[in-house]
């Protein structure tokens, strides 16, 4: 009964793989103005949204699929694991509905390129951000 | 040696610093960096006593301790950093042709009389794609289906010895995108309507056998142009359309239009900010002359629904065509239905689907098919299915039957 119980379990209650610990920051360039939620975020990483308010095209930075980082990110904000959210992004540039490709980088690099370009979006993790030179938190997933 | 190494790298970052002003100066600078990481990569090579660690783009978790590939890691991030200030300074995009693709391979058998088990090459698929500039863009797709051969006989009549397979031109277009309202496509392209007619791609897919009515209601492909975006109804919900218009489906169609109707349709899709994921939309088409339906005037209609919560995602997707002849007699409808509930957990996603399809609503030729399957995501490009699908038939002269399919997907693209 007992294992009957456990195999149920197991198959009902997904398996949480967000063990990373370290907080998340998620960053735009310090002279963007526009108002960004949880919800705006999920909606600029799920590819719904490709443009600020005012128009401007948005540089999206995405993590390698392996970084735990990015694991904690799209467990809070897309719901779902990184493998999932890359497959995503790919699955929509082979059937060509791709509205924003994304760049993917180290994120050692992602807060120094987000500081340069203002239209861009991008998440690191707390022991990564080395200054806020040029950047702006607009949420933090602890 | 290995301190003087450092020392000399050190000392080469700061004494260029970042602020090269030129894009010939940035560039000379990676040039630099570049020698200097295969200094130190060869370098390394002849130090057995350094560990192996996985590169930094490709796992951040992993960084090794060792002094030298901390180094080398370091070293790459700079040579990346430096490249993207050239393209930033020099507000050059990168616009070189990009190669992308994917390929299955099955293996599948059925209880039908007289159908053996068989391998399938299914498909080898290849994307070139450029980005011209901001709001230019080019993608194609050459699909090589069921391992194709074409040979000829060599003494100068044109004849073929041997030919099998497909060798299929599936998308190649123009993409002219102005902003997130105004953005045009020309060429061939899969027809915007529902789901399954875009979103296909066996890497990304649950089976590899598609819901029966998906391109026979709506044409698969559009030879012409669209024009879609997309726009805010509120502060959450977006509204994404896609109008177009075509030749019409026929074989010809990459060449001729075999009549001078145009065939037209249009695509609205809504987005709600509930559940994980809420898309719902329709599909409207017409083609007054459907050379592939015996010139009937055709119109169809469709309803799509996908939603996602936690790691339950369902969809939906319902398709009706009216087929008007000009003996009225001969008028008839065309209506497929599927509705599919994916369960993912970690790795794994296990599903089912019903899925009905009535060719014409003269005779009695209803299937309907039940669908079990599972997949396994080896990685983000790699995909093991299994599935299973029953057919039944409303024509009792036909027995109804069961067949597998054990599958191996991949993305070929980065």
């Amino acid at each position: 009964m007992n294992y009957l119980r456990n195999l149920l379990l197991f198959v009902l209650i997904p398996i949480s793989t967000d063990v990373f610990c370290e907080r998340i920051y998620v960053v735009v360039n310090e002279n963007n103005v526009q108002e960004i939620d949880a919800e705006v975020v999920k909606q600029i990483y799920s590819d719904k949204v490709s443009f600020w308010k005012n128009g401007e095209g948005i540089l999206v930075f995405e993590l390698p699929v392996k970084s735990n980082a990015r694991e904690k990110f799209a467990q809070n904000i897309l719901n779902k694991s990184a493998i999932s959210t890359q497959r995503d992004w790919s699955n929509r540039f082979v059937n060509n509905t791709i509205k924003n490709e994304v760049k993917m980088k180290p994120q050692r690099l992602v807060a120094k390129f987000v500081s340069l370009k203002e239209s861009a979006i991008g998440y690191v993790s707390e022991s990564e951000i080395n200054n806020l030179n040029g950047l702006k938190i607009v949420m933090i997933i602890d | 040696m290995r301190v003087r190494i450092c020392l000399f790298l050190i000392m080469s970052i700061y004494a260029n610093n970042v602020s090269a002003s030129t894009v010939e100066q940035l560039e000379k600078r990676v040039k630099e960096l570049e020698i200097l990481v295969q200094q130190l990569l060869q370098q390394r090579k002849v130090e057995p006593e350094v560990t192996e660690s996985n590169s930094p783009s490709e796992n951040e978790s992993t960084y090794s301790t060792d002094p030298l590939s901390t180094q080398v890691q370091n070293l790459s991030l700079q040579v990346e950093e430096q490249q993207y200030l050239i393209d930033e300074t020099s507000q050059v995009l990168d616009s070189s042709m990009k190669l992308a693709g994917y390929a299955d391979v099955e293996y599948k058998g059925s209880s039908e009389d007289g159908v053996n088990e068989e391998f399938r090459m299914h498909h080898l698929s290849l994307f070139f794609t450029r980005q011209f500039d901001n709001d230019l863009k080019f993608f194609s797709e050459i699909e090589y289906e069921d391992g194709p051969k074409f040979s000829g006989v060599n003494d100068g009549s044109g004849d073929m010895d041997e030919s099998s397979g497909t060798i299929f031109v599936e998308a190649m277009n123009f993409d002219w995108n102005y902003n997130q309202y105004i953005n045009l496509r020309v060429g061939r392209f899969f027809t915007p309507a529902g789901i399954w007619s875009e979103d296909h791609y066996p890497p990304f897919v649950a089976t590899q056998e598609r819901p029966m009515h998906i391109r026979k209601i709506f044409p698969q492909l559009v030879d012409g142009v669209s024009g879609f975006g997309s726009t805010y109804l509120s502060n959450d919900i977006s509204f994404d359309y896609n109008m177009f218009l075509g030749n019409g489906e026929s074989s010809v169609s990459g060449k001729n239009d075999l009549n001078s109707n145009k065939a037209t349709g249009f695509r609205g899709n809504f987005y709600f900010p509930v559940l994980d994921d809420l898309t719902t939309g329709f599909t409207i088409y017409n083609d007054n002359e459907d050379t592939a339906n015996g010139n009937a005037d055709k119109t169809a209609i469709g309803f799509h629904i996908k939603a996602r919560y936690e790691n339950v995602t369902g969809q939906i997707e319902y398709a009706k065509a009216d087929l008007e002849f000009a003996d009225s007699a001969s008028d008839y409808e065309r209506e497929g239905f599927y509705g599919q509930i994916l369960y993912d957990l970690d790795q794994w996603a296990l599903g089912y689907r019903y899925d009905v399809y009535d060719q014409t609503s003269l005779d009695l030729d209803k299937i309907k098919r039940h669908s079990l399957f599972i997949n396994y995501h080896v990685n983000e490009s790699i995909t093991l299915k299994g599935e299973y699908h029953i057919n039944q038939y409303d024509d009792p002269l036909i027995d109804d039957f069961g067949f597998y399919i054990f599958s191996i997907s991949t993305y070929l693209g980065r």
